[in-house]
């Protein structure tokens, strides 16, 4: 195993790669073990690295597979086999997060995680990287292997559609309240 | 600003307010998780490959002697360069240790005897013989006439997500000869024999085979009578797995005929009576060939939606073009080439020199098998020039490439 690879990774990226991962998964120990299989993946091709994409896009490259293939075998073994496994266009669903992350999280940001649930995988995607992990467009469009056009065009949707659920939510709870 | 604009904003500010979430582990307890992750993936492989099928084996080669076989394994497996061995996948942890508690049958032969009536389906399935499990060779590349060491072939189809991934499995010779004891059989012999027995959902696939109804085999055509009720007429997510499957498993019958059970015409919904003979493709169905990512993490090779193309250099030149999202080419976007024929060979040319080194070495032997598929696929050969690797692998780039005799190789144990 290449240390010297595995701690400056860790040093410079730890923190975002986990922080993209339990966004994503929104359980901390899926992200856990999902985190380990990115270092596993990274040190075993990273002489193969070859410098045309930053370090950073790569390796979030890797944890983007990563985290496809987590959900790839979660629909396998929930054995929904006939329906297509589209990550762009199927919601990436997740678990519940752990007590101790929720209390992190005040009303807004819960109904907004649940918003994003609702996304489709690419619109989810884009919304973490743009917003939690504050990529730029061109960083975000390099990890997806996507043109930076679709990259905005897949935000703008994302927004809209966070919105609609949003709204939608909020008129049901006033007619709950009413 | 507009209200929409404004709401948006709003949620804009609150996406950029999420709090940030902290792996709490220390450094070196993940240091050392992600080291026993790699060292137990590491010997996992290296058991897969060396060590289970010996063990499996073992008691068979003993009783029969068969020093082709330990020949063919000893090649197989140990040609493997060290670094083959690295897979992407979490699912090979999970195939290398199943395969690990595998049992040789070690009298197969007595099972040797054919049901009185070898086609038909229901007979078939309901004979209680082991699971017969499948290795991927050489980590999922194709299979070879070197490989086969005097064994034959038999051709499968997986199926998930109403696509099939066409598979080529490796009947070891001494299993052939216990199985067939009166000669080569056909691909319908192999298919009642072997494909009730393959867990396709172990795999990761559907479980789809065997087919509903059962077959008869008149010289070069093959007829499939199908009961009430069979399903697969329902959709075009149903009809094209099934020709697909159908196409992609009996590659020496010229031709099909479905009928009703009662030997009538079938009525095939949507389209109506199918009175004609169905040609299939005897293995040159015209495809090009692509990347495909199964749900089971494994890339195979195959065609894009079993697409087909009038000649070799339209399939060639079309293997960068992808236009959908379930399957990606095997050439990296940067890499462009050119076709032509000199003096009568197919010749692959990149514009500029092709260092395999650059790729993954599973995508650039699947790069090159790509090729040489595409080109089997309409009954040639071809060469690739402008590589800068003189030789990779079993490749030697001064020659054609080998042609395969199918995709995505498995060779066949069983398991009890």
């Amino acid at each position: 195993m290449n240390d010297s690879v595995f701690h400056r990774l860790y040093d410079s990226y730890h923190q975002d790669v986990f922080q993209f991962l339990i966004y994503l998964v929104r359980n901390r120990q899926t992200a856990e073990d999902l985190v380990q299989e990115v270092y596993v993946r990274v040190i075993r091709a990273y002489s193969k690295f070859e410098g045309k994409s930053s370090e950073k896009t790569w390796l979030f490259s890797i944890a983007k597979n990563v985290a496809i293939d987590h959900f790839r075998k979660q629909t396998v073994r929930k054995k929904r086999l006939f329906e297509s496994f589209d990550w762009e266009t199927m919601q990436l669903s997740s678990s519940d997060m752990l007590p101790e992350d929720i209390v992190l999280l005040n009303d807004e940001m819960k109904a907004l995680l649940v918003a994003l649930d609702h996304c489709t995988g690419d619109q989810k995607m884009v919304i973490i990287m743009r917003y939690f992990q504050e990529f730029s467009i061109a960083e975000t469009a390099e990890v997806l292997k996507w043109t930076e056009g679709k990259v905005k065009t897949t935000q703008h949707n994302a927004i809209k559609a966070l919105r609609q659920r949003l709204s939608a939510k909020e008129k049901e709870g006033k007619v709950h309240h009413e | 600003m507009s209200e929409r604009n404004n709401d948006d904003y709003e949620i804009e500010e609150l996406l950029t307010r999420m709090p940030k979430f902290t792996d709490n582990r220390s450094k070196e307890e993940l240091h050392n998780s992600v080291k026993m992750k790699m060292d137990s993936r590491h010997t996992s492989e290296k058991r897969k490959l060396f060590g289970s099928p010996f063990s499996k084996w073992t008691p068979y080669f003993v009783s029969i002697a068969s020093i082709l076989l330990l020949t063919f394994l000893v090649t197989s497996f140990l040609n493997e360069d060290e670094t083959a061995m690295e897979n992407d996948s979490n699912d090979a942890e999970s195939v290398n240790e199943e395969s690990d508690s595998m049992k040789m049958v070690e009298e197969e032969s007595s099972e040797a005897q054919e049901s009185t009536n070898p086609y038909n389906m229901s007979e078939a399935t309901s004979v209680a013989e082991p699971i017969i499990e499948l290795l991927p060779l050489n980590k999922i590349t194709s299979v070879y006439e070197d490989n086969i060491d005097g064994g034959s072939v038999f051709y499968f189809s997986f199926l998930e997500n109403a696509l099939t991934v066409p598979v080529t499995i490796i009947i070891p010779i001494t299993q052939l000869e216990a199985d067939f004891p009166n000669g080569t059989p056909n691909s319908l012999e192999m298919y009642e024999k072997y494909a009730p027995r393959i867990d396709e959902e172990g795999l990761g696939f559907t479980e789809y085979h065997p087919y509903k109804g059962y077959f008869t085999a008149d010289e070069e055509t093959l007829t499939h009578y199908l009961p009430m009720g069979h399903g697969y007429d329902t959709a075009s997510g149903t009809s094209a797995p099934y020709f697909g499957s159908i196409n992609e498993i009996f590659i020496d019958f010229d031709s099909l005929t479905i009928l009703n059970e009662d030997g009538s015409p079938i009525d095939w919904d949507q389209v109506g009576p199918l009175n004609d003979q169905i040609v299939l493709d005897k293995n040159q169905g015209q495809f090009n060939y692509y990347n495909y990512l199964a749900f089971n993490g494994e890339t195979y090779l195959t065609p894009n939606f079993r697409e087909k193309y009038n000649s070799l250099s339209e399939a060639l030149l079309a293997l960068k073009k992808v236009e959908n999202d379930i399957y990606t080419s095997v050439i990296p976007e940067e890499v462009t080439y050119t076709y032509k024929i000199e003096e009568g060979i197919n010749v692959v040319e990149f514009d500029e020199p092709l260092d395999l080194e650059s790729l993954d070495p599973f995508e650039a032997t699947r790069l090159i098998e790509a090729f040489s598929l595409t080109a089997a696929s309409f009954g040639a050969e071809i060469k690739l020039e402008n590589i800068v690797q003189s030789k990779w692998d079993v490749f030697d780039f001064a020659k054609v490439l080998p042609v395969p005799l199918g995709p995505n190789g498995f060779i066949m144990t069983l398991n009890e």
